[in-house]
This record gives C-alpha cells, sequence and structure tokens, in this order.
C-alpha cells in the first residue's frame, strides 16, 4: 500500500469542509427535487457509507483487515429491532444501546483477535462473525432465526420542539440517517485526528515502534476495533430501522464484503472515502439492477477495471492528483517529498 | 570523566536468550545520573541484546533496575513508561507520518511527571527538525531520520536514553554533527547508554566504557583508561 503524508495533510484539513459542503447539498437536494430514488437509494448510502467509514478505522489507519465487521453491523441491528419491537424502550435509546451492544461485543471479540496479526487476524474476525451468525440463527424465540426479525419496527412519531416527525416518511428518515451521519463523520474525525488516531497509523506502520513510546500497540489495536464496532453498530441500526427489521443476511460473511469494497473503491486515507465508495456501489447496484439482471457481472467488471489501472481509492487519486497541482504551481514549496518517500520504502 | 550519584540503570547478572539461544552471558553494567556511558564490541558481540534486554524485548534472567526498581521481564511499553527511552538501530522513525506527527505521537510526561522536553526546546537544538516538519518521515535521508527519532524519543522525557548504534551507516560529517548532538544532550543532564562500533565517536562523547564480546562484559573502565590500553583495544575492537 503506498501511503501519502501530503496527500493526508492536504485531505485533512479540507475533509471537514468537503464533507459538511456535500452533506448540505445532499440534504436540500430531496426538498428540490423530491425523486422516490434519491429517498429510496439515499438512506442507504448513508448506512452503507457509516458501516465502510467503521471499517476504515481498522483498514486505512490502523492497517487491519477484518472479515467479519458484519458482526458488529448485524449487532447493532437486532439490538434496535429487538429492543423497539419487544420492549418500551425508545429510538433514542434504541440507537443508544445498540451502538453500545455492538462496541461491547466487538470488545470481547477483539480480545482475541488483536493478539493475531495479518491473515491469523483476518481468519479469526471471520471465524468470530460466524458464531455470531450461527448464534442469531439458533436464537429463533429472540431473533426470528431463518426468517429475521419480521412483523416491522414499530417507529413513534419523533419530537423536536413544536414539530412532531414521523420517521416513516421517506423524506423525513433520509434526513434523520443524513443526520446521524454527519455527527458520526465529525467524531470519527476528531478521533482520527487526535494523539490516539495518530498512534493507530502508527501502530499500522509499526506496532512494535509504539511500544517504545510507552503506548501499547494491542490496546491501540482493541480500541480501534471497539470503535469500529460502535460505528458499525450504529450503521447496522439504522439499516434496521430503514428496512423495517433485522435478518440473518446482516450479520453474514458476505456483509463483511461490502464495507471492503466500499473502502477499496472511494479510498482508504479518509473517512469522506468509504462514503464515497459506499455512494459508487449502492448507487451503481441500484441504476445497474434496473437494465440487467447480470448487475453482478457489471459491478465486478467495474470493481476489476478500479483495481487495474487506478490502482488506490477514488479520494486518495483525487487528492493525488490535487497534490501533484499544488506542488507544481510556482512558488509553491513542496509539502511532503512523497516520491522519495516512496523511494524510501 | 565520571559523574556523580548512584545507579540509575543497573544490570546485575543478566543473561539474555533468543528462545532457547543464550546470547549474554552474566552481563552486569550500570549507568549513573547524567553520565553517557558506551558499550563497544564488534557486530554480534550483544550490544543491541543488552539493549533490549533493558527495554523489555527478550527474555532475561537476572535483575534490571532502574531507579531501584526491577524492571525485568517487563512489556516494552512499561518499560517505556517507567523512563526509558530506546532508539534502536534500524532508526525506527513512522515513514508515514510527518515529521512533527513523529514528535507530537511520542509526547508524554517523564516518570516524575515532569516536562522537560518540547518540540520548541528540540527545535532549538535540532535545528534541522523545524524546516522539515511537514515531510514524510520515509522522505528523510538516513541522518535526518536518526535525528529525528532520538528527538521523538525525548518527546517522552525519559529518565535514560538508550542509543543503539546511532552512528551506524552515517555519512562522517553527519557523525560529527551527531557527537556534537550527544554531548549537547550530556549538557543538557541526560543520562545515555549508548552501543557503538564507532570506537572514535564513542570516546568522544562517554564518560564511561564497556566492552562486551560473545556475550560477555570483558571490560569496564573509564575512557581515558581504555584509551590507554591499546591491546584490549586490539583485542576486542580491532582498533
Amino acid at each position: 500500500m503506498t501511503h501519502s503524508t501530503a496527500l493526508r495533510s492536504i485531505v485533512r484539513r479540507t475533509e471537514v469542509t468537503w464533507g459538511l459542503v456535500a452533506a448540505a447539498v445532499a440534504a436540500v437536494l430531496p426538498l428540490i427535487y423530491p425523486s422516490t430514488f434519491l429517498l429510496n437509494v439515499g438512506p442507504q448510502i448513508l448506512v452503507m457509507g457509516v458501516f465502510a467509514m467503521s471499517l476504515n478505522l481498522m483498514l486505512g489507519y490502523t492497517g487491519m483487515v477484518s472479515f467479519g465487521h458484519a458482526a458488529y453491523f448485524g449487532m447493532g441491528a437486532y439490538t434496535l429491532g429487538i429492543l423497539m419491537q419487544k420492549t418500551a424502550v425508545g429510538l433514542a435509546a434504541s440507537l443508544v444501546l445498540a451502538v453500545a451492544g455492538a462496541a461491547l461485543l466487538a470488545l470481547v471479540i477483539g480480545f482475541f483477535c488483536v493478539r493475531l496479526g495479518t491473515i491469523y487476524f483476518s481468519m479469526l474476525t471471520l471465524a468470530f462473525a460466524q458464531i455470531v451468525y450461527t448464534v442469531v440463527i439458533r436464537a429463533t424465540p429472540l431473533t426470528g432465526g431463518d426468517q429475521g426479525l419480521i412483523g416491522g419496527i414499530p417507529v413513534p412519531p419523533v419530537r423536536l420542539g413544536p414539530w412532531t416527525v414521523a420517521l416513516r416518511s421517506p423524506l423525513a428518515f433520509y434526513e434523520l440517517t443524513l443526520s446521524l451521519t454527519v455527527a458520526a463523520f465529525l467524531l470519527a474525525k476528531v478521533l482520527v485526528d487526535s494523539r490516539w488516531g495518530l498512534l493507530l497509523r502508527a501502530v499500522r506502520d509499526n506496532g512494535d515502534r509504539v511500544e517504545f513510546l510507552g503506548a501499547s500497540a494491542r490496546g491501540l489495536r482493541l480500541s480501534a476495533f471497539v470503535a469500529a464496532g460502535g460505528f458499525a453498530g450504529l450503521a447496522g441500526a439504522l439499516m434496521a430501522l430503514y428496512v423495517g427489521g433485522a435478518y440473518p443476511d446482516f450479520v453474514y460473511w458476505t456483509k463483511s464484503a461490502e464495507p471492503i469494497f466500499m473502502v477499496l473503491i472511494g479510498g482508504m486515507h479518509t473517512l469522506l472515502g468509504p462514503l464515497v465508495g459506499a455512494a459508487v456501489l449502492v448507487g451503481l447496484t441500484a441504476v445497474i439492477t434496473q437494465y440487467t439482471s447480470l448487475w453482478g457481472l457489471v459491478l465486478g467488471a467495474i470493481l476489476v477495471a478500479f483495481t487495474l489501472f487506478l490502482k488506490v481509492g477514488l479520494l486518495d487519486f483525487g487528492a493525488e492528483r490535487w497534490r501533484s497541482r499544488a506542488a507544481a504551481a510556482p512558488g509553491n514549496p513542496p509539502v511532503g517529498g512523497v516520491a522519495r518517500a516512496r523511494e524510501a520504502k | 570523566m565520571t559523574r556523580g550519584g548512584g545507579p540509575l540503570l543497573e544490570l546485575a547478572g543478566v543473561d539474555a536468550f533468543y528462545g532457547r539461544a543464550q546470547a549474554l552471558f552474566d552481563v552486569s553494567l550500570t549507568l549513573r545520573r547524567g553520565e553517557i556511558v558506551v558499550l563497544l564490541g564488534r557486530n554480534g558481540a550483544g550490544k543491541s541484546t543488552t539493549f533490549k534486554s533493558v527495554a523489555g524485548l527478550v527474555t532475561v534472567r537476572g535483575a534490571v533496575r532502574l531507579r531501584d526498581r526491577d524492571v525485568a521481564g517487563l512489556a516494552a511499553h512499561r518499560v517505556a513508561r517507567l523512563g526509558v527511552g530506546y532508539v534502536p538501530e534500524d532508526r525506527q522513525i513512522f515513514p508515514h507520518l510527518t515529521v512533527a506527527e513523529n514528535l507530537d505521537i511520542a509526547v508524554k510526561p517523564g516518570p516524575d511527571g515532569g516536562v522537560h522536553w518540547t518540540r520548541e526546546r528540540l527545535e532549538e537544538i535540532f535545528p534541522i527538525l523545524a524546516p522539515l516538519r511537514r515531510r514524510a518521515g520515509g522522505a528523510l535521508s538516513g541522518g535526518e531520520q536518526q535525528l529525528v527519532t532520538i528527538a521523538r524519543t525525548l518527546m517522552g522525557n525519559p529518565d535514560v536514553l538508550l542509543l543503539d548504534e546511532p552512528s551506524e551507516g552515517l555519512a562522517p560529517a553527519i557523525v560529527k554533527a551527531l557527537a556534537g548532538l550527544v554531548e549537547r544532550l550530556r549538557d543538557e543532564g541526560v543520562s545515555i547508554l549508548l552501543s557503538e562500533q564507532n570506537v572514535r565517536f564513542a570516546l568522544r562523547v562517554a564518560d564511561r566504557a564497556y566492552i562486551i564480546d560473545s556475550g560477555h562484559i570483558r571490560y569496564e573502565g573509564t575512557v581515558d583508561t581504555l584509551r590507554g590500553e591499546p591491546e584490549i583495544m586490539k583485542r576486542y575492537l580491532a582498533v
């Protein structure tokens, strides 16, 4: 993996600005152009974007490749679904408990996984996710087993000051999902730009070196694992709200692959990259399935093209081009020495 | 010149092992506060293993005492928190972090809670750092990387600085600058345990010297005394 410090420093300064501009456009767009397609696909993009962003805390920032991230997505979905379907717990509390439940599950599973490195770590995350899947299938009285939590999730109207908002309205749900996505993005941004975030990137470079700084590499890996699990839980809870239930597919291993593709398409050096990847993958899927039943073939070809020709994610590619132009402008000092960094590797 | 005070760092009868293979045999040495002690020896003599024994990176038997506290067998990050700053021989810079980030990441108060070193102070002592702030660690020259690694370690305000072969692979002009820097650090009161193959560099900066060979300590004395022992220098250091 080629990594660019200059790229990152440029992106860091502008990522929040771009993120907020994109969010503002996304918030206004359905008011101007109330398309059913947008209100259907938009929440899916946002939810999967949060899911992919959560994975990127591990994949891009800490260098841990998880093949079992769906476990926490599913945990969030089932926690919210069960609480709202079977108890009197309200929406806000259910969302918080879904995030907490997913983070707790990540703490337990991560405790074992972070002891291993490379492919063994990845395989253990997959194994644990399959255990979670089996539990979901077998715990029929609680989870609905193969059928999932069918029957819908009752979502009472939400009071916002003088207004009462019915979240069953596609527009209201779209705006709620967008607000929570922005909140998740900003929180994640604060985290990755903190010293903790720097230490995660240092762990990605070399965990042993981090130990010499007095920090526990294993502890840092575990903290990233838990944070990623919590954000994935939020995504799962929102998906359960969106589809009105929670299903074993949410926990199945193929679900773990989706955010990996999104991160690879959007770019792994930013938080916005996975959101862009989710927009590309979910958006393309929605469009292509309207025209052909062979959508998997088309998507596969696109992924192959990305891998062979672009070699980096979309945002990483764009930011690197931008950096090159900025560096080439007369009077601008070099900002990072990326080429030398590559040569040094 | 030998500096005063009781031992800040003490190895007493240390054996070290890589798996079942023993690499150090009954190694004993001391470092007093404010002192620079050099561990001399040929390649493979056991210098790096001695440092790793202190830093918590190899299995040891015997006592490794830091301010009279036995730290043998502690994990590397716990040893670091207790005040040992380790600069390994392979200049372990974080290549994808900028120089500023490499320094900021290491900020922590010393074991006594004090903050002696800040980025500003280090940039004053290492003037080369300031213009490199935004440069990627991996884009630095070997000498620059070495300085950044030392500066980064100091940001953790260690009681003891372990410098493992800092001059290795550096151009003579850089080695000279590095010697000046080590002397400056001594003037700042930093206690340094140094390992070197470059005898000229070592004898210039150190107060006392140990010679290690095949995992055994063969000589202990002041550098002035060692200078007057050409036989020992020739036998163990090929000088």
